[in-house]
This record gives C-alpha cells, structure tokens and sequence, in this order.
C-alpha cells in the first residue's frame, strides 16, 4: 500500500504558494508559477496521477527549486536583515540615551530625591528619540544599497515612534494588572510588546516603501521566452 | 561497488545530461510535463520524477529553449505542452557534439586501461 499521502490539488498548491510567499517571490511571478504548475497538476490528475505522486512528500523543497530554476524576481524586503540592522543601530542610542538620563536622574532614586513627572518625561522622551535616531541612522548608512531604502527610513521615522507611543500605555496597562510585577516573565512579556509593536512598524514601513514593487508586475515570468543564441 | 553506490553514480552521471536528454525528447515529439517524465522514464532514465523535471523545464523555458502552448482538450483539463525552439534545436546539436567528444574520450581512456594496467 502506498504511503504517499492522498493531497488535492488545492492542498498542494497552499503548499507550493505559501513557500513561494514566504520567500518573497513577487506577486506577478508567483500567479504564473501557480498558474502554470495548477495545470499540469489537473493535467495528471485526469490521467489519475495525484500531486503527492508528482511532488513527492516535499512540497516546499520542490516550490522552492522550481522557483530557483524559474529565476523569479523576489520582493527585496530583506526583514531579516533590517530589523537586526535597526536592533544594532539602536545600542548606541541606548548607550548615550542611559549615560544623559542618568546623569540627571539619581539611580537608585531616594524619595526626597524624586523627579518631577515632567523631568522623567523629557528624559525618557530624550532617550527614545535618541534610540530611534541612533537605529534610523545605521539602517540608512547601512542599507542604503537596498531598493527604497530612503522611504523604508521616512516610513520607519513615522511609525517607530507613533508605535512607541501607542504601545506605551498598553504595556503601562499589562504591568498595572499584574500589580507592577518585576518577575521575569512578566518583565519579559513587557518587553515583548514593546519589542513587537516596534519590529511592526519597522516591517509596515518597508512594505509600504516596496508597495510599488509588488502592485506593477515587475519582472514576471516570460509569457514568450526570448530566444537565445546556443 | 554496491547497488546504493550505483545508484548514486548514476544519479551524477545523469545530472550533467539530463537537460540535453530532455530536450531530446521533446525535440522528437513536444510534450506535456508528466508525460516528458514518463517518456524519460521509458528511456531508462531514472530522473528523479516530476520534482527533478519539472523545475528544470521551467528554467528552459526561461532560457529560451523550450517554448509552451496551452492545448485545450474537449474531454479534460488544459494541459500545456512545451515543444523545442529552434534556439533549443541550436543549443541541442551544440550540447550533442560536445557529449560525443566527451563520451569518445572517456572511452578512448577507459579502452587504454581494457588490459587491467597492471603490467
């Protein structure tokens, strides 16, 4: 008895469509790999050849080898790349951001020495800014190769900081329902929310840079190959 | 030499002729994507089935060498069948010629050596 699983058709392609969108390939490419693949696929399957016999168990792998021997054009998000870059770019923001604060705020603060609201504001606010700045200019000089790199870094200069403010009072919220709790999870949990809500914006902001790229069908598939000399 | 040894010789042997094979079959008769498998098969060419193939006539493709017609069938699905360019028949008789040369010397070398060269 076979062990080759009885997939549809249907199933192999979520399969095949879903690692060709997780390695970026660009809309217009990725309709004519579906499209092209839907058919022979059908094509079998009226001879009585399921796709599990064609593909085989590995349809990732066989997406992804197709993709390469088609040579289709990939959308340059790089995410991987930017948000590591954006996280380094950030330390000597912190750095200096930390040296300023605490040259102003006594650390650990005595009662009779606490700072007014205002004060702790404008620090933190200093310190944020400093951050974002620190990690706009390392991405910039860092990737500045990339495609749209320039409106990745407006985006992200837009965002990153309307997301710090949007998640600040929500983590504010989570630390006063577990009663300002330093346990390591939830201190975790913390920044954690804060760290997503930040790495959101950055990748909303690089796909808003290359929404020209994957709305134009740059670089499809050759509908009539060029013909080339042997 | 065992069979898994075999195997796996046969496997690298094949992998440096199998676009020309391909496109020799399909230089013969234009054909579908499962149906180039199984005539690949029939040769006795063990290619490794659709997820070997298939890729690599979407890379001729590309390349200009095969071209593809979506042929409507009253009775069943659309199927596209690729059929040889005369950019793929060029590059065909080119990649045959140098196969020759090759196949002629390895054999060449391997008829010196007929005699056991232990002497």
């Amino acid at each position: 008895m076979s062990e080759i699983p009885l997939w549809t058709i249907d199933q192999a392609m979520a399969g095949a469509e879903r690692e060709w969108r997780r390695l970026h390939v660009h809309p217009a490419d990725l309709a004519g790999l579906s499209r092209d693949l839907r058919d022979d696929l059908t094509a079998a399957w009226a001879e009585g050849v399921g796709p599990a016999e064609l593909i085989g168990t590995d349809v990732r792998g066989f997406a992804r080898r197709l993709a390469d021997e088609a040579r289709v054009a990939r959308v340059p998000f790089e995410f991987r790349r930017l948000l590591l870059t954006a996280v380094v770019g950030a330390l000597p923001g912190i750095l200096i951001g930390y040296a300023i604060v605490f040259a102003h705020i006594p650390v650990p603060a005595l009662q009779t020495q606490q700072p007014g609201t205002g004060a702790v504001l404008t620090a933190y606010t200093v310190l944020a800014a400093l951050v974002v700045v620190s990690s706009l200019l390392t991405v910039w000089f860092r990737l500045r190769d990339l495609p749209s790199m320039g409106h990745t870094v407006l985006g992200m200069a837009l965002l990153v900081p309307l997301a710090g403010v949007l998640v600040t009072p929500v983590t504010m919220g989570f630390a006063a329902l577990v009663d300002y709790s330093d346990a390591l999870p939830v201190v975790a949990i913390e920044c954690g929310m804060v760290a997503a809500a930040l790495a959101g914006a950055t990748i909303l902001a690089r796909r808003w840079s290359l929404r020209g790229w994957t709305a134009t069908g740059r670089q499809p598939l050759p509908a009539t190959p060029p013909t080339s000399p042997a | 030499m065992t069979p898994v040894e075999g195997s796996e010789r046969q496997t690298q042997l094949l992998r440096g002729a199998l676009d020309m094979c391909m496109l020799a079959l399909l230089a013969k008769e234009p054909a579908h994507g499962y149906e180039l498998v199984r005539r690949l098969d029939e040769a006795g060419l063990d290619a490794g089935g659709y997820g070997t193939v298939y890729p690599l006539l979407t890379r001729m493709r590309g390349l200009g060498l095969v071209v593809d017609e979506v042929q409507e069938s009253p009775s069943g699905p659309r199927r596209k069948v690729y059929a040889v360019t005369p950019a793929g028949h060029q590059r065909l008789a080119a990649w045959q010629a140098q196969w020759q040369r090759f196949v002629n010397t390895v054999n060449a070398t391997l008829a010196d050596n007929a005699g056991g060269g232990h002497e």
